[in-house]
């Protein structure tokens, strides 16, 4: 489509030329109105979507076993324990979602979700973080678990008494972003607690190979 | 939306991208019989569009905005990008395109920083000489 505007003079009595290239779908208009040039690109987004996942990947490791893989096991766990540290990584696949989440997305919401699966023991506030490499469900240990991002993505905090069945939620929407765009590697997250120190008791969550009350990702998104 | 609202939504946006630098474009008439009709006639700088990839952080809000596979033809071009929700501007920013060593894509930094739930469009507009 196109569309010219009687002259005005607006830059040095010459014409103005404004160009529109619409992205999506891609047309294209112009407009004489000046003497510069403009390049127009929209991208108006859909209705909102929401999408599911189950987990693809989990474990915890632990600090006492720092050689043990617990990959198949059906929970997995947090501690702040200084000498029996735990901590989880999970992972999921977000090219499952269906409609695909584009490139160029915008994701208004992402929650990872864990099922508490045994009475908590104490309050504790536990922090979610990129991992900065890639790991094997199956042989992550301790001594050999990825490094994660310096920035915490979310927290939550678990109440003393919090009952099995309640779920636990953080806040992801960030790196879901990342993931989305490229702009990160979905290398999947570390829960752990936020001061890993003093002595502590092990919060247990049920894993992918729990009967229920597994790892779930949640994620509204424009497409 | 009707007809004429798919091009007078479009209209107002050009003005208000435009208005900041180039005042006297946001008082031309521009009527929707002709944006609605007609052939291509594109003098531009990028003719294909350009791609974008939000930026949010950990509070959700959409920070900035990297847009990408601008041609380079566009090198020195002010890169405007406005974030909307429905009519409404949400956030904006600019940046110059650097005239040499153009790689075909930006980061342009938002302000304010809108929630990702808040925007529903995003559009870029190129100002060249």
């Amino acid at each position: 489509m196109s569309v010219r505007v009687p002259g005005r003079s607006v830059v040095g009595g010459m014409s103005f030329l404004l160009a529109l290239a619409v992205a999506t779908p891609v047309t294209a208009a112009s407009l004489t109105v000046a003497s510069r040039t403009l390049t127009l690109s929209t991208r108006a987004y859909g209705s909102a979507q929401t999408c599911t996942l189950s987990a693809v990947a989990d474990s915890y490791v632990a600090k006492e076993l720092s050689s043990s893989n617990f990959g198949t096991a059906t929970s997995v766990q947090v501690s702040p324990d200084a000498t029996a540290t735990r901590r989880t990584f999970v992972r999921f696949d977000l090219t499952a979602c269906s409609p695909a989440i584009p490139s160029d997305a915008i994701v208004q919401s992402a929650k990872v979700r864990l099922t508490v699966s045994a009475l908590a023991a104490a309050t504790r506030n536990y922090d979610i973080r990129l991992a900065s490499a890639s790991w094997v469900e199956t042989s992550i240990t301790w001594s050999n678990q990825p490094a994660v991002s310096s920035t915490v993505t979310g927290s939550a905090t678990v109440s003393v008494g919090t009952l099995a069945g309640t779920v636990v939620e953080w806040t992801a929407t960030s790196d879901v972003q990342a993931f989305a765009t490229g702009a990160a590697a979905n290398t999947g997250w570390r829960i752990g607690d936020s001061s890993e120190s003093g002595v502590g008791t092990p919060l247990l969550f049920g894993s992918r190979e729990a009967a229920s009350g597994r790892p779930q990702l949640v994620i509204t998104y424009l497409p | 939306m009707g007809a004429i609202g798919k091009v007078l939504g479009p209209a107002t946006l050009i003005a208000a991208l435009l208005a900041g630098s180039v005042a006297a474009a946001a008082a031309l008439s521009i009527s929707p019989s002709g944006l609605g009709a007609g052939t291509a006639s594109v003098a531009t700088c990028d003719s294909n569009g350009f791609s974008f990839a939000a930026v949010i952080d950990t509070n959700g809000r959409v920070t900035s905005v990297t847009v990408s596979g601008i041609d380079n033809a566009c090198a020195g071009a002010v890169l405007r990008v406005t974030l909307t929700s429905g009519t409404t501007s949400v956030g904006s920013g600019s940046t110059t395109l650097p005239s040499s060593g153009f790689t075909g894509s930006a980061s342009v930094a938002v302000s304010p920083t809108p929630l990702s739930t808040g925007v529903d469009a995003i559009y870029a507009v190129a100002e060249g000489q």
